[in-house]
C-alpha cells in the first residue's frame, strides 16, 4: 500500500468511524448475536444452554406456542395496507386537484403523521368502547347489535386495523401527494387534446406513474402492519388476546419471561415472514420499481 | 384542469367526508375532556357545567347543579337556596369544565415526561446527523479499501425488523446497567444505516466542484466537509432531522422496555401507564391525550414544510 492510499483509507475510516462504532455494537452484532441467540436456552439468570434448533422446532410444531395463531393475527393486519393506501389516494387525488381550502385541507389529512400513536390509541380505544363508544353508539342508531371491539376475538383485530388505518392513511397521503405533483402536467394536456377523460387519464397516466410510490408504501406498509405492536398494547392495556400477533409474542417470551433464545428464534421467524412477503411485492413491481 | 359543476360539488363532498374522518375522533376527544365524569357517556356533544342555565317554569335561570341522580339532576336555582330535581334536559349551558385537565396534569408529571422526551429525542436527532452525515461523506466522497462492502452491508442491515436487535441489545444493556437509564434509550438512536443511506444519495447530487476548489485551496477533507458540504445540505439535514425527531419523540416500543422508573419515563410510555391505571374514565383519559398531543400539533403547524420533506425524503429518494 503508498503512502497515499494509506492516508486515504486512513481518513474514510476516520469518517466512518463513529457511524461504526453504533453499527457494529447496534446493529452488525445484535444480528450475529441474536442469531447464534437462538440456538440457545438462555433466561438471562443462568447460562446459556445449546439446543440445537430446539426453538424453533418448539415454535412451529408444538400447539401449545399458538405460533400459528399469533402468526396469522399478524398476517390479519395485512389488511391496513391496501386499506390505508386507498384512503391516502383518494385524500392525495384531491388534493391535487388544488380545490379551494387546498391549505386547510392538506393540514388535516398530513397532521395524524406527527402525533404519537399512545394517545390516538386512548382516543380509538375510546372511541370503540362496547358501552359508550360513539361507533356502538352509530351501530346502535342504524339498528344493529353492539359489538365488543376490544374484547371480542372476532372484532379486536378490525378495531385496532381501523385506528392503525386513520394514522397510517396521513404518512401515505404526503407521499403520493409528493408523487402526484411531480407528474409533469404536459402529459395531462397531451391526453386531453387525444380526447380521454378524466377517468382515463386517472387510470392510464396517473395510476402507473405512481408506481414507485405505490411499491414503496407497500413495503413500508407491510413492514409496518407486521411490526404493529403500540396500537395493540395500548387499546388492551397488555392483554392482546385476540390480537396477538408475532411482535406481542416476541415482546412477551424476552421481556417478561426472559426467554431470549427463544424470542429471538420467534425474531427471526418474523424476519423470513417479512422478507417473503416484501420479495413478492418488489418482484411483481420489478419494472415500476425501477426509479433508484 | 377544468371541473364542471358536478365533479366540483362531489369533490367538495369527498373532501369534507375525510375532513371528518380525520376530525371527528378528535373533536369527540375533546368534547368527552371538558365533562364532568358522571356526563361523560350521555352522549352529547356540547358537555354540561356545575354552573350551567336550565329551563325553569318556562323561563331561562342560572343553576348550580348539586348532583346527579341518573337521569335527573338536583339543581340549585341562582341566588335562591331553593333544590329541585329536574330532568337532565333542562339543562342547557355549554360552557367546558377543565377540571379533567387539572386532573391529567397532577396525576401524570407531563412537565417531566416532556423534559424526558426532549432530552432523548435531542440526543438521537444530534447524534444521528453527526454520524450519519460523517458516515454519507465517506461512502460518496472518498476512496478506501472495503468503502463498497461495507454500504453494502449498511443497505442489507435496512431489511431486518426492530426485534431482531432488541432482543440482543437489552442483553448488552442489561449486562452494562444500562437498563432503565436515558442512555439505554439514546445510546442504540445514535447510528443509523437508513439516514446514513439518505444522506449519501443526497450527497451524491452535489456537483464536486465546489469541493475541488476548496480542496485545491488546500482544505482538509475535515474541513470540505464542515465548510462545503455541510452548508449545501441544509434542506437534506433539516428534513432528516425532523423525521429522526418525530420518530424518537413517538416511538413506544424500545423506551417501554428500557424505561421502568416513573421519573425517566417518556411522553408516550408515562401515558401508557396512565391508561393503564386510569382505565375507562374517559374524561381524563382524553384530557391527558390532548395535553400529549396539542405540541406535536403545534410543532406541525410550525414546521409543516419540513416535516412533509422529512417524509417525502425518506419515501421517495429512499
Amino acid at each position: 500500500m503508498t503512502g497515499r492510499s494509506f492516508r486515504r483509507s486512513v481518513t474514510g475510516y476516520a469518517f466512518l468511524l463513529p457511524g461504526l462504532v453504533g453499527f457494529t455494537l447496534f446493529t452488525l452484532g445484535p444480528i450475529l448475536f441474536s442469531l447464534v441467540m437462538s440456538f440457545f436456552d438462555w433466561n438471562l439468570f443462568s447460562g446459556p444452554v445449546f439446543v440445537d434448533a430446539a426453538n424453533f422446532d418448539a415454535i412451529l410444531s408444538s400447539p401449545g406456542t399458538k405460533f400459528w395463531s399469533f402468526a396469522g393475527n399478524s398476517l390479519f393486519f395485512l389488511a391496513i395496507v391496501p386499506l390505508q393506501m386507498a384512503v391516502a389516494l383518494a385524500a392525495a387525488s384531491l388534493l391535487n386537484e388544488d380545490p379551494k381550502g387546498a391549505v386547510m385541507y392538506k393540514v388535516i389529512f398530513f397532521i395524524p403523521v406527527v402525533l404519537s400513536v399512545v394517545p390516538v390509541a386512548m382516543i380509538w380505544a375510546y372511541l370503540l368502547d362496547t358501552e359508550h363508544g360513539v361507533l356502538n353508539g352509530l351501530i346502535g342508531a342504524l339498528g344493529g347489535e353492539r359489538i365488543a371491539w376490544l374484547f371480542d376475538p372476532a372484532w379486536i383485530k378490525p378495531g385496532i386495523a381501523l385506528m392503525a388505518v386513520w394514522q397510517g392513511s396521513a404518512f401515505s397521503t404526503i407521499v403520493y401527494f409528493a408523487a402526484l405533483q411531480g407528474i409533469p402536467d404536459q402529459l395531462y394536456e397531451v391526453a386531453t387534446l387525444d380526447g380521454a377523460g378524466r377517468w382515463n387519464k386517472f387510470l392510464n397516466i396517473t395510476l402507473p406513474l405512481l408506481g414507485p410510490a405505490h411499491v414503496f408504501l407497500a413495503v413500508t406498509g407491510v413492514i409496518g402492519a407486521l411490526q404493529l405492536f403500540a396500537p395493540i398494547m395500548v387499546m388492551t392495556h397488555g392483554n392482546a388476546g385476540g390480537a396477538h400477533n408475532l411482535i406481542v409474542e416476541v415482546y412477551t417470551k424476552a421481556y417478561q419471561e426472559f426467554r431470549m433464545g427463544y424470542a429471538s428464534a420467534l425474531a427471526w421467524i418474523l424476519f423470513l415472514v417479512i422478507f417473503i412477503i416484501s420479495s413478492i411485492y418488489w418482484k411483481f413491481h420489478r419494472r415500476s420499481a425501477d426509479y433508484a | 384542469m377544468k371541473r364542471g359543476p358536478l365533479a366540483s360539488s362531489v369533490m367538495t363532498l369527498l373532501l369534507v367526508a375525510l375532513s371528518a374522518w380525520y376530525l371527528l375522533p378528535f373533536a369527540w376527544a375533546l368534547v368527552t375532556s371538558v365533562k364532568h365524569p358522571g356526563m361523560v357517556f350521555d352522549g352529547r356533544w356540547l358537555p354540561y357545567v356545575r354552573s350551567a342555565t336550565a329551563i325553569i317554569d318556562g323561563e331561562e335561570r342560572a343553576v348550580r347543579i348539586v348532583e346527579e341522580r341518573g337521569e335527573r339532576f338536583l339543581i340549585r336555582l341562582g341566588g335562591t337556596d331553593e333544590l329541585r330535581e329536574v330532568p337532565r334536559e333542562v339543562v342547557e349551558s355549554v360552557a367546558p369544565n377543565w377540571r379533567n385537565y387539572a386532573d391529567a396534569w397532577t396525576i401524570v408529571p407531563f412537565g417531566r415526561y416532556f423534559l424526558n422526551s426532549v432530552l432523548i429525542s435531542l440526543c438521537i436527532t444530534i447524534g444521528q446527523l453527526v454520524t450519519c452525515s460523517l458516515g454519507a461523506y465517506a461512502f460518496s466522497r472518498l476512496q478506501f479499501p472495503g468503502r463498497d462492502g461495507l454500504f453494502l452491508l449498511y443497505l442489507a442491515t435496512l431489511m431486518i425488523p426492530g426485534p431482531v436487535l432488541t432482543v440482543p441489545i437489552y442483553v448488552l444493556l442489561r449486562e452494562y446497567h444500562l437498563l432503565n437509564s436515558y442512555q439505554g434509550v439514546i445510546l442504540p438512536g445514535l447510528f443509523s444505516a437508513y439516514g446514513t443511506f439518505l444522506l449519501r444519495q443526497f450527497f451524491l447530487t452535489i456537483p464536486k466542484d465546489l469541493e475541488d476548489a476548496a480542496l485545491i485551496d488546500g482544505a482538509g477533507r475535515l474541513r470540505v466537509y464542515l465548510r462545503v458540504m455541510l452548508p449545501l445540505s441544509g434542506p437534506a439535514l433539516a428534513a432528516l432531522a425532523t423525521f429522526v425527531f418525530i420518530g424518537s419523540w413517538n416511538d413506544y416500543y424500545w423506551p417501554s422496555i428500557v424505561l421502568t422508573d416513573p421519573d425517566r419515563l417518556t411522553l408516550p410510555v408515562g401515558l401508557a401507564h396512565f391508561n393503564d391505571i386510569y382505565v375507562f374514565e374517559y374524561g381524563r383519559l382524553m384530557a391527558g391525550s390532548m395535553i400529549s398531543v396539542a405540541p406535536a400539533i403545534l410543532i406541525y403547524l410550525m414546521f409543516q414544510r419540513f416535516i412533509t420533506r422529512g417524509v417525502v425524503m425518506s419515501g421517495l429518494k429512499g
